[in-house]
């Protein structure tokens, strides 16, 4: 059964190989049915076909692009199946290239496309399991506003971002011929939703297959350019970005922010109310706070630090992985985005727990204060410094138990300061 | 086309050279193997042995949870003494160490002096200190001819307060 399977699969993508072989790289005729994404309310990074540098456009809204229409799947109900065509396409690609050695329609990870060889068959560099994948499509309309993309150009769009991150009411996919989707009317710009935080809006994150609900709200975007240098105990109040929120307001963002990064990231369930306690010691939760190291951000993360993380574990923040090898320059859009900060936070905090095997009582949501304690006393290095910072972090964690719950919702405010005081000392 | 070479190298997770010791009475090169987690210190025999890999009988094994802190993987590095790249030194007395950063991605860097020795293939510790600092820098005391290296640690020890001093390496 098994050997019937593995012969008919490799005829039928044989045969479909060949089939692109004969239309023209297996995009279709004008005349003939194609498959296309039209885009609503949404933007997303578009890179010119061999241009493997980080030159990068946006396609926005109104944009219809077009997918080799072969490894296209269908619901019974004639629609396209997003997910399965996107998985069929993967295979697919996966077998012409172990079997013909090339594929045109490879999807491959950025980050290593400088380096052809680096690569494997399944699209993605080597050592690296889930890096976000561009596949190969047509651009057949663009209407993008500040970029000049040539219509019927090819390049690398992030697809598999779409089907795990976007909500599908933000596009639409179509099975029609090139005529007709060029003829579909246009979007309207208004009410557009920007992902991303950076002005080339986002999308390259690491979208895993377990990647869970869709993402609904913009990231924290904070348009603060400056840094402030903190002084120890008064914080960075006088300059924040943050400076006319209140406590309970800056806490809610922070624990926000790390439940938002518990979907994206999946393997590690971080308690939100812990990181508020780092946050609030760290800077009072003011987001351009620079220490003395320095230290950077609402966690106060030093360089060494930051630029490990990042080797290790792939920024999840729309519009952040491309700055995955430049730690400068995920440093510096990070200080404007509370999401970022999180999501690097979030990074540092899943190796030390690594380390120190504590994903699995971190995962199993308990509210061990003592796993909590171990990880904060780990975080800050070693010595009597690092232990009483654990101890202030868990008295902290402590009592934040009984002031919001694990999804970041505050159920007594009055009580919240108080809790996040005990941080501090 | 450094870059280039610096970026493969790192993706390939092979070694960077370091440094090349300029002593003519024992002159080696150091390179970090980070998929080893090593630093290998590799004499002018060393390295035509092993045809510029980073390979050799006289390493260090770093520490478990310590990375060394290299240069970015785009490649373009940091200058030295500015971001925490290792930094050769020379004691009057000839010795020749090799003064090392790293990270264990904690809010603080180790600071590792190191000084091979090929007879015995040994690399010994000369000391070995929390940083909280980024920089790296050594000098020898010229009034006593020692090793200080310069550290920001807290003062007092359990505060939020630091203080940057010359400390001496021994």
């Amino acid at each position: 059964m098994n050997l019937f399977k593995i012969t008919y699969s490799w005829f039928s993508f044989t045969l479909i190989g060949l089939a692109f072989c004969w239309c023209g790289q297996g995009w279709a005729q004008e005349k003939s049915a194609s498959v296309f994404i039209r885009f609503g309310d949404l933007h997303m990074n578009y890179r010119e076909q061999n241009d493997m540098t980080n030159s990068t456009a946006v396609l926005g809204p109104g944009s219809v692009i077009q997918i080799p229409t072969s490894v296209a799947k269908f619901n019974e109900d004639g629609s396209i199946n997003l997910n399965e065509t996107i998985e069929y396409w993967l295979a697919f690609a996966r077998h012409q290239q172990q079997n013909l050695g090339y594929s045109h329609f490879q999807a491959r990870e950025w980050s290593c496309s400088a380096i052809e060889s680096e690569r494997q068959a399944d699209g993605h560099c080597q050592g690296v399991k889930d890096g976000e994948l561009f596949f190969p499509v047509r651009v057949v309309r663009s209407s993008s506003d500040n970029h000049d993309i040539r219509s019927e150009s090819y390049g690398y769009l992030a697809l598999d971002y779409l089907r795990t991150h976007v909500e599908p009411h933000r596009y639409e996919t179509i099975h029609t011929t090139l005529e007709n989707a060029l003829s579909l009317p246009a979007v309207s710009n208004d009410n557009t939703q920007i992902l991303g935080g950076d002005s080339s809006y986002g999308s390259e994150t690491t979208s895993t297959k377990s990647a869970p609900a869709p993402i609904s709200q913009p990231q924290n975007v904070i348009n603060c350019n400056n840094t402030v240098y903190r002084t120890p105990r008064q914080g960075s109040q006088k300059n924040s970005c943050l400076r006319t929120m209140s406590v309970n307001q800056r806490a809610n963002l922070v624990m926000k922010d790390v439940s938002h990064i518990n979907q994206l990231r999946s393997g590690f369930n971080l308690d939100p109310r812990f990181s508020a306690c780092i946050a609030y010691r760290e800077s009072h939760m003011h987001p351009n706070a620079k220490g003395g190291t320095p230290d950077w951000g609402m966690y106060q993360v030093i360089d060494s630090t930051g630029r490990a993380a990042l080797k290790r574990n792939n920024p999840v923040t729309p519009g952040f992985s491309q700055h995955r090898y430049n730690w400068v320059q995920y440093r510096d859009n990070m200080l404007r985005s509370t999401l970022a900060q999180a999501d690097l936070h979030h990074s540092v905090l899943f190796e030390k727990a690594r380390e120190n095997n504590l994903i699995g009582p971190v995962n199993s949501l308990t509210t061990s204060v003592s796993v909590y304690q171990t990880l904060a006393t780990r975080y800050n290095g070693g010595g009597p410094r690092a232990r009483h910072y654990g101890s202030r972090i868990a008295s902290c964690y402590r009592s934040m138990l009984s002031v919001a719950k694990r999804d970041g919702t505050i159920i007594n405010s009055a009580a919240l300061e108080r809790a996040l005081n005990k941080a501090l000392n | 086309m450094q870059n280039i070479f610096l970026k493969f190298a790192s993706l390939a997770g092979i070694a960077l050279v370091l440094s090349v010791n300029a002593d003519a009475s024992s002159k080696w090169a150091s390179c970090y193997n980070s998929s080893q987690n090593r630093i290998y210190f590799q004499t002018q025999k060393d390295l035509s042995a092993h045809k510029g890999r980073c390979q050799g009988r006289t390493y260090y094994q770093g520490e478990k949870g310590l990375e060394l802190i290299e240069d970015d993987l785009d490649g373009q590095g940091f200058p030295l003494g500015t971001e925490g790249a290792s930094l050769n030194i020379t004691l009057a007395n000839g010795r020749n160490l090799l003064v090392t950063h790293w990270t264990n991605l904690t809010q603080n860097n180790t600071l590792i002096v190191l000084e091979p020795n090929f007879k015995n293939n040994q690399v010994r510790v000369l000391c070995r200190f929390a940083n909280y600092s980024n920089k790296v820098k050594a000098k020898v005391d010229p009034k006593d001819g020692r090793l200080k290296v310069l550290l920001r640690y807290p003062y007092p020890e359990v505060s939020e307060n630091f203080v940057t001093r010359w400390v001496e390496c021994r």
